[in-house]
């Protein structure tokens, strides 16, 4: 019925080992893959990034006057371009004064990503 | 006017009331009080109650003294001696898929279509945590040796650390036979048990072997994977994995194909299919067939005692296992990984995650582990999968 201890010895550090061994290849696969993938990708960032200057050159048509302290690019740019798409509705001209936060807690994420978190955390 | 008696006293001796007070039929009533304990949990605490509440029911249906509906083989011989004799009942035809190693793959099938491999793709580190906390899997396995038990036995009782209940059910299933002191019902009930109670049993350990400066670490966003490597991811380790060791390859690969049908994104509704219709229908074969093997006779022995605290140890040295590693790595990289996550590498997907979430939360609000938890957390599936194949193949 019961089995010797060489056994549960042999069967325990084997299984470990083989285990360690399968998932450490992995590691090294995935790595490399990791490696040649985001190489890749790299190369194709490269010449995305050069087009996207000339978006930002409409910017420009509406005044838009940027005071604010703690400037975050990435929400301005989209409050801009959200007054930008009304002004063209509703045919006015609006200018933006401040772009201030509301007391928010510093969670080393740019508040944008930090909402997305956030809300794809909640219902955990 | 006697043959009316006779017939009344007949239809007495038959029904359910009179067997209860017959020889073993004690252990039928306390194993009814068992089912309806079990059915309380699940509906009211939410114990795993996909598969409590099946296993449960199962429990009690097999335990009706005279319905005979429970499990009446533990193995193919046996269930084609049931067969032959023509009183197979429904628990036996459904058992079949359990004993002949049909479900759990197919579970697995559900199981890789809903699972997004992207946090291990990004952070491949993972895949040591969700090693480590196999350490649950092996130090069980001598426990179980050091109580005496069998090497069938030990195997199965040592598969519950895996914290996957499809996986013990596949393990329990091949290796226990007609003659083993326990039966695939009570490893399948402690498993899912303990895996409801993880975020009772986790906490404390992890908060233990930890200090509060490793808990607040904030760990850097992972980095974007691209489609190709998640679509090449499945058919690479199901590769690797099988080429090592084949007694992995049916779980693994399974769990690789749903997973396969979810990233290529061409075919829809198989995806549906593999997470939803089947695996429902699946969970509910499993759960009523596996409960039904749970009579009186084959549950109340001091073995199934034994079977729970083992249960027990094997949840709380893999959690130990996962987060001691998910240390040496903080020390490692410098203190760039929280060491909370490497509890997640106990599979339990995504419980396990969730609570590294949750007790990193309580020491930093602002702290978000749950996409790096995720990682240790589907690596523990594939680690879980390989010592169920190391397991297969040495007991």
């Amino acid at each position: 019925m019961s089995f010797g201890a060489d056994t549960a010895l042999v069967t325990t550090l084997s299984g470990l080992l083989i285990v360690f061994s399968v998932l450490v290849l992995l590691v090294g696969i995935i790595k490399l893959f990791g490696i040649v993938f985001s190489g890749e990708k790299k190369n194709k960032n490269k010449p995305q990034k050069e087009p996207q200057q000339p978006v930002q050159a409409p910017k420009a048509e509406p005044p838009v006057v940027l005071a604010s302290s703690n400037d975050d690019d990435e929400i301005i740019a989209v409050i801009s371009a959200a007054v930008y798409a009304y002004s063209q509705s509703e045919n006015k001209n609006y200018r933006i004064k401040s772009v201030k936060p509301v007391n928010t807690t510093h969670t080393g994420r740019p508040a944008w990503a930090a909402a997305g978190v956030a809300q794809n955390t909640k219902p955990f | 006017m006697s043959a009316f008696f006779d017939a009344i006293s007949d239809l007495m001796r038959s029904s359910g009331i009179y067997l209860a007070f017959q020889g073993d039929g004690w252990k039928n009533i306390v194993m009814l009080g068992v089912a309806c304990v079990l059915i309380y949990l699940a509906i009211k605490k939410e114990f795993e109650p996909l598969l409590l509440l099946p296993i449960a029911f199962g429990m009690l249906l097999a335990n009706l003294p005279g319905a005979s509906l429970g499990v009446q083989y533990h193995d193919i011989p046996g269930f084609i001696e049931v067969l032959k004799s023509g009183n197979a009942n429904l628990m036996d035809l459904l058992y079949f898929g359990v004993k002949a190693g049909i479900y759990p793959p197919l579970i697995f099938l559900g199981v890789g279509a809903m699972t997004d491999f992207g946090p291990l793709i990004a952070n491949p580190k993972s895949f040591l945590l969700g090693a480590a906390a196999q350490l649950g899997i092996f130090g069980t396995f001598i426990g179980a040796w050091a109580l005496g038990f069998g090497l069938a036995e030990a195997g199965s009782i040592a598969i519950i650390g895996g914290a996957d209940g499809p996986t013990a059910i596949l393990v329990a299933s091949r290796l226990l036979t007609q003659d083993s002191s326990i039966q695939v019902g009570t490893i399948a009930v402690a498993a899912y048990s303990y895996m409801a109670l993880v975020p009772f049993i986790q906490p404390p350990i992890m908060r233990a072997l930890t200090t509060k400066k490793e808990r607040q670490v904030k760990m850097t966003q992972l980095r974007t994977v691209s489609k190709l490597e998640k679509i090449v991811f499945p058919i690479v380790v199901t590769l690797v994995v099988s080429l090592i060791l084949p007694s992995a390859a049916v779980l693994v690969g399974m769990l690789m194909l749903g997973n396969l049908f979810r990233e290529s994104g061409v075919v829809a509704r198989l995806t549906d299919t593999a997470q939803n219709a089947l695996m429902n229908i699946i969970v509910i074969f499993l759960g009523l067939s596996v409960g039904a093997t749970t009579t009186g006779t084959a549950f109340l022995k001091t073995e199934t005692l034994m079977v729970v605290g083992l249960g027990l140890a094997a949840f709380s040295v893999g959690t130990a296992g996962g987060v001691l590693f998910g240390k040496l790595m903080y020390l490692f990289t410098g203190g760039k990984i929280n060491p909370l996550i490497g509890s997640a590498g106990v599979s339990a997907v995504p419980m396990a995650a969730r609570v590294s979430q949750k007790v990193g939360q309580q020491e930093d609000p602002s702290n978000f582990l749950l996409m790096h938890a995720m990682g240790p957390n589907v690596a523990g599936v594939i680690g879980s999968a390989v010592a169920a194949g190391v397991l297969m193949s040495m007991c």
